[in-house]
């Protein structure tokens, strides 16, 4: 089963650098991280999304690809501080992903709990494989 | 609206010095913002899978442990086939300076961000000297 990342063509450096760096180097990543589970039958997709709120999450699907787009606005008052730390990014982000069947778009399961995005993705019944008797003649 | 920002990826709390964490399990470091304002100081913690329920702060003198456990994201019949964030729990600890007023200390979570307050005591809060002339 094979997942591609769908990405401008500026991208593909960036993400051919990160296939060969990733060895030494791990630290970049796309922004939500997403781990994806699958069968036959289902995808599911987990993405760590802390700190969002999940009205701001756009989740669209057409035909196989999926995308999500998120953002995040940091919880800071507007005056008078002064930061010691910046690790939390803040800002706007779409990643998309290409399914590797065609799902039905109307059985698509989305929940939200502590900052964890669980999509759940069933297999179309159209593209579900079917089994062929064959007669003997 | 741009896949181009770098989000860093988590890293793992390396202690070799302090011994081996008995538990079986990942631990990482959440990323935190930390910020003052006039009269406190907050810390960010984003620690996606952790509530309230499993969060865990302790205070011991002035070293500040935050740790925040995470039950596995298992899904039942399907295979892992693909990994950007690892399953684990999160700890990390810092050192506060003296002037924290230590009994106000407030924490809470919110979709998978813990935000402390740290009031600073009234001590250690910067006054205003008036100077007059004579």
């Amino acid at each position: 089963m094979f997942f591609q990342e769908l990405a401008s063509p500026f991208d593909s450096i960036a993400r051919l650098n990160r296939l060969f760096n990733s060895v030494q180097d791990g630290r970049e990543a796309e922004f939500p991280p997403i781990n994806i589970w699958a069968s036959e039958k289902n995808i599911v997709v987990v993405a760590e999304v802390p700190g969002i709120d999940p009205a701001d999450i756009d989740l669209q699907i057409c035909n196989q690809i999926v995308t999500l787009k998120t953002k995040r606005e940091l919880d800071v008052p507007q005056e008078g501080q002064t930061f010691h730390r910046r690790e939390r990014s803040q800002g706007q982000w779409s990643r998309s992903l290409e399914l590797p069947y065609a799902v039905d778009a109307d059985k698509v399961g989305a929940s939200f709990t502590n900052g964890i995005l669980k999509i759940e993705f069933a297999r179309a019944a159209v593209d579900l494989p079917k089994k062929i008797a064959v007669h003997a003649s | 609206m741009t896949g181009a920002i770098v989000e860093r990826k988590k890293e793992e709390v390396s202690s070799p010095q302090h011994g081996e964490h008995v538990r079986n399990k990942r631990v990482f470091v959440p990323h935190s913002d930390i910020y003052e304002t006039k009269d406190s100081i907050f810390v960010l913690a984003d620690m996606p899978g952790v509530n309230e329920q499993s969060i865990d702060i302790t205070l011991e003198k002035n070293v500040l442990t935050i740790q925040g456990f995470t039950t596995p994201q298992e899904v039942e019949g399907l295979k892992m086939v693909y990994c950007e964030c690892p399953a684990g729990n999160y700890r990390r600890v810092f050192l506060l300076s003296e002037e924290v007023d230590r009994d106000s200390i407030e924490g809470t979570v919110k979709n998978g961000v813990l935000k402390l307050v740290l009031p600073k005591s009234p001590k250690a809060m910067a006054r205003k000297i008036t100077v007059k002339s004579e």
